[in-house]
């Protein structure tokens, strides 16, 4: 039975490391709070693999779980700016190739990050991790319906804070169309 | 309003980690030892809720939860390789006569415990450690001074304003369990008793590797020789036992001593730089601390413990 429990965590950690390190990286602003968050939340995994549903919906439930901690991470992110230097070498990496910022790409990441924080994740579910709604309702334990309407005004209120700042479009954003929409 | 699409793929070219890329690869090394280190932790008696209550400053569970509990964070990585290519670039020849001949891991132990005998500890009021690694840009240090009875300040651990000396209580651990300076100095100083002695503590399952729960103890003794004031006799005793674990490879002379892969459980050793005279522990990529924690590097975490009367304030 321990066994049984070990490979089958194991499954989950291989097919879902990369999507979660990737979740944590796009989302925490130093690679030591990425690894804090991708451990933390796979922690959590082992711990309640009784309740880690099978499949596809593990990722989903993984991206649930990491949001989380995700959300416990920045409430004592104040207290923590004076820790010491530990990080993960790929996930460092990561923020190495940044790209580089265009002053209009660094005002449009000022926008994105000063929108209500539960407007971001949704629009990052879906931009960065490629969730549709109902993947986002699984995820986030909400029905689709709402995530719908919440999305909406999310793209709505990020769009306005936008046209507010004039920004018009992104070089990024004409050379990337949407490969998917909701 | 601008349409869907366009929010969306603005908010795609914000991604530091572009849509459909991985941010990390399950068969990196660093991901290996998490896996490692979550699944070396026995679900049973781990705290089941989702946020675990932790002990204050601790962060990192999974490296607490995993090889050795209590306080553990992760520790820099980029960087490091090169430092470590030079540092092993720099053989020290006059470390064990003569130098050209290969020594087995387990006779590097066994010096250590002959030399460990006749160093004294020193004197002084405080138990300080030093810890050091190479961060991202510059070098980290992190500090600790402990009195006798159990007082205790720090320096730059996390959640602590950079540089300062702040009280900072946190006992030390063996096992997870709490441990004194009197028990310490009672432990025993032949290396089988020792070991017993060990086996008989109160110990935390969670705290512990699979392998040091059936017995091997492997961890528990790194960690007395490592930074815990533990005295000249037992030291000694504890390099003896360690040096009865099946598996040690002496990866030959570095600066500062002999590297050591020690085994601490089926897929994860420990690499370690002991140096046999002054029966040290010079530096380790995984660092079993005196608090109970576990700091990893991809390089190494050099640690420096000494006596003194000084309290920086």
């Amino acid at each position: 039975m321990p066994d049984e429990r070990l490979a089958r965590f194991e499954a989950v950690y291989r097919e879902t490391y990369g999507q979660i390190t990737a979740y944590a990286v796009r989302r925490c602003d130093s690679p030591q709070d990425a690894a804090d968050v991708v451990a933390e939340t796979f922690t959590i995994a082992w711990r309640r693999m009784d309740d880690l549903p099978s499949g596809e919906e593990a990722t989903l439930w993984l991206y649930g779980v990491a949001r989380n901690v995700l959300a416990n991470h920045h409430r004592s992110e104040s207290r923590r700016k004076a820790r010491s230097a530990e990080l993960d070498v790929k996930m460092a990496d990561r923020y190495a190739d940044s790209p580089d910022s265009g002053l209009e790409r660094e005002a449009i990441t000022q926008i994105f990050r000063a929108l209500p924080d539960d407007d971001r994740e949704l629009l990052a579910l879906v931009a960065w991790e490629g969730l549709d709604h109902k993947d986002i309702a699984t995820a986030l334990g909400l029905s689709r319906n709402v995530v719908r309407v919440r999305l909406h005004r999310a793209r709505r209120r990020f769009s306005r804070a936008l046209t507010d700042a004039g920004i018009r479009s992104t070089p990024e954003s004409r050379l990337a169309p949407a490969e998917r929409s909701l | 309003m601008k349409n869907t699409d366009e929010i969306d793929a603005m908010t795609r070219a914000l991604a530091r980690v572009a849509p459909g890329q991985p941010g990390g690869h399950p068969s990196d090394a660093e991901a290996q030892t998490l896996l490692t280190l979550i699944t070396a932790e026995d679900p049973a008696t781990a705290a089941p809720q989702t946020r675990p209550a932790r002990p204050r400053g601790v962060r990192r569970l999974p490296w607490r939860a995993g090889t050795v509990g209590r306080r553990s964070w992760l520790l820099p990585m980029r960087g490091m390789a090169v430092a470590a290519a030079v540092a092993v670039a720099v053989i020290v020849t006059s470390m064990v006569s003569p130098a050209a001949v290969p020594v087995a891991g387990r006779d590097v132990l066994l010096m250590a415990a002959a030399s460990a005998e006749h160093i004294p500890q020193g004197t002084g009021t405080y138990w300080h450690i030093t810890r050091t690694w190479q961060g991202p840009n510059a070098p980290q240090m992190q500090e600790s001074w402990t009195t006798r009875d159990g007082h205790r300040w720090s320096r730059n651990e996390p959640y602590a304003a950079p540089g300062a000396v702040v009280k900072d209580p946190a006992p030390f651990r063996l096992m997870g369990a709490e441990i004194g300076f009197e028990e310490l100095e009672r432990l025993p100083a032949d290396p089988e008793e020792l070991k017993e002695r060990i086996a008989g503590l109160p110990q935390y399952d969670s705290a512990m590797t699979p392998a040091d729960r059936q017995g091997e103890l492997v961890s528990p003794l790194i960690t007395l020789i490592t930074e815990l004031p533990t005295p000249a006799q037992v030291r000694s005793a504890a390099f003896e036992a360690l040096a009865t674990t099946p598996g040690i490879k002496n990866a030959g002379p570095v600066e500062g001593g002999q590297e050591l892969l020690i085994p601490l459980s089926a897929s994860l050793k420990i690499r370690m730089v002991v140096d046999p005279e002054a029966a040290r522990v010079a530096r380790a990529n995984i660092l079993l601390t005196a608090e109970g924690g576990s700091a990893m590097s991809n390089s190494y975490i050099s640690v420096n413990t000494e006596w003194t009367d000084e309290l920086p304030q």
